[in-house]
């Protein structure tokens, strides 16, 4: 089975760094504020011990000078899921991997799966590609080098982990046939259990994956019950863990940006309606019904702002989601001036449940929706129709008071 | 056939009505305005740059018939600050001017 791990060290801040290229070569500390006190989320690779989860005043005590910044979690998280995605348009079996080593300075908080290292399974895919060269080559294409991949290739996940950890940023390592050998001078902390287990296979004179593969198994396995052998098979390059790919979930996004970065709340549901009537007009969703939400929304000088709307009944118009979106935003405001808002539907069931009224304004939305279509079909264009809708009718700026919102049915 | 879910869907629009358009006032030592050069076809809404192209022509302020001043959203980058003005015209029209305090340029807006 042979197996590509794509590893991407300190994720978090590189994303960072991606927008703000000064960042590099910095000391940058990625705060989360998620958990009772502040801990660290990331740091830049600058910053090597201060393993992620660490409370802040500890970090800041090893490295007072180093720059702060608030953790955008969502948008890691965001960034990533780009990642697997262009991952995979070159292999069907892309799986990240929820368990990256302790203290590589990128785990995101307590509750929540690290980011920055998927693996890819490339068995019978170099025929498609014209051979392994070229499919190697595309893996390097689709990640950007402005986050510092580094590619391993093994037949399993553990080798192709050590030899993408041994890679340099954007280039291809291969376990080479040897694998004791290769893997023989790494210390036991390249594994992937927990600490307690590397602390007592130190006990025992075990520092590198060498001093393991020499035993015998039965040895092992006394000491560490089933996990002996997981430690010893894996010392020896023996990994065969499957690779589960991601469930591929039915969901509908959309996204407006606002020409103004707004605070005002009437503006926000004003563009959570017109996004749902958007995504609700979607022939794809047409009598069908959405059990979540996902709101997100980009605020100026501040993280991601994210909410998740479950709804009790799923919903099966815009008018019905709207009113649980709107009370969950107003629980729970964004927390500063909001530059854009998506949002995504997911848990899409054809299960209608009940039955919806004949007299509603369909037909009008209809009429109005094949006018569209034929006026469309006539310019060749989209035909840009706008609502003209209150937006902050109070407001003492004129140009906020009013907005004109794409018209989408 | 559903369409690929994860497709990011294009971003839709909203667009402020009302946003100011540039004008060229000439005004007197205190800085109130004496003279409005209205463009017959204003810069595209938003834009934040004076109009470029044929001079417009100048028409004097008979009266000024109103002033207002507004500060806002000083917490943001670009704060609002704006001294409005509610102009009667030579010819009897009535236009309402403001002079952006942040950059002193001047735009004609609806109020």
């Amino acid at each position: 089975m042979l197996i590509a791990c794509v590893l991407i060290k300190h994720f978090s801040f590189q994303v960072e760094a991606e927008a703000m290229p000064h960042l590099a070569g910095r000391e940058v500390l990625l705060i989360s504020r998620e958990g009772k006190t502040p801990a660290v989320a990331g740091t830049s690779p600058a910053i090597t011990d201060v393993p992620a989860g660490t409370p802040l005043s500890e970090a800041l005590a090893r490295h007072p000078l180093a720059l702060q910044r608030e953790a955008d979690l969502p948008a890691y998280r965001r960034r990533f899921d780009e990642v697997l995605d262009a991952l995979e348009a070159v292999s069907p079996l892309v799986e990240e991997n929820p368990s990256l080593r302790r203290g590589s300075g990128q785990a995101l908080g307590s509750g929540r799966a690290e980011l920055g290292c998927a693996y890819v399974g490339l068995d019978g895919l170099a025929e498609l590609y014209g051979g392994m060269t070229k499919l190697l080559q595309a893996l390097q294409e689709v990640v950007s080098p402005r986050l510092e991949p580094r590619f391993g290739i093994g037949p399993g996940r553990f080798p192709a982990t050590v030899a993408a950890s041994a890679a340099q940023p954007g280039q291809i390592l291969e376990a080479p046939p040897t694998l004791i050998e290769f893997l023989a001078p790494y210390p036991v902390e390249v594994l992937p259990v927990p600490w307690e287990t590397v602390a007592r296979l130190k006990r025992l004179g075990l520092t590198a994956l060498g001093d393991i593969a020499r035993q015998k198994l039965g040895p092992m396995e006394t000491q560490f019950g089933p996990g002996g052998r997981s430690l010893w098979e894996m010392a020896r390059g023996i990994d065969n863990r499957p690779i589960f790919p991601r469930q591929q979930e039915l969901s509908f996004e959309g996204r407006v940006d606002f020409p103004v970065a707004t605070v005002s709340l009437e503006t926000i549901y004003l563009a959570v309606e017109n996004l749902l009537v958007q995504l609700y007009g979607k022939p794809e969703l047409w009598g069908r019904y959405a059990r979540l939400a996902l709101l997100r929304a980009r605020v100026s000088r501040r993280p991601t702002w994210e909410r998740k709307v479950a709804f009790k009944e799923a919903a099966g118009s815009a008018q019905t989601a709207l009113r649980m979106i709107k009370h969950a935003i107003s629980l729970y405001p964004p927390s500063g001036p909001v530059e854009d808002l998506s949002i995504t539907l997911h848990g899409v069931t054809g299960e209608a449940g009940r039955q919806t009224s004949l007299w509603t304004d369909v037909r009008r939305q209809d009429q109005l929706r094949e006018t569209l279509r034929q006026l469309e079909a006539r310019l060749g264009v989209r035909p840009p129709i706008y609502q003209y809708r209150d937006a902050e009718p109070w407001s003492r700026i004129p140009e906020r008071r009013r907005v004109l919102i794409e018209l989408s049915l | 056939m559903v369409k690929d879910p994860r497709a990011p869907q294009g971003a839709h629009r909203i667009v402020p009505v009302n946003v100011p358009t540039p004008v060229l006032v000439e005004c007197d030592g205190a800085g109130a305005p004496l003279a409005v050069g209205l463009q017959a076809d204003s810069t595209p809404a938003g834009s934040r740059q004076l109009a470029v192209g044929s001079p417009p022509h100048p028409r004097q302020v008979a009266a000024i018939q109103s002033r207002w001043r507004i500060d806002d959203e000083w917490w943001r980058d670009r704060p609002v600050s704006r001294l409005y003005y509610a102009l009667l015209l030579e010819d009897g029209a009535v236009v309402t001017v403001f002079q952006d305090l942040e950059d002193n340029t001047w735009w004609q807006q609806r109020y």
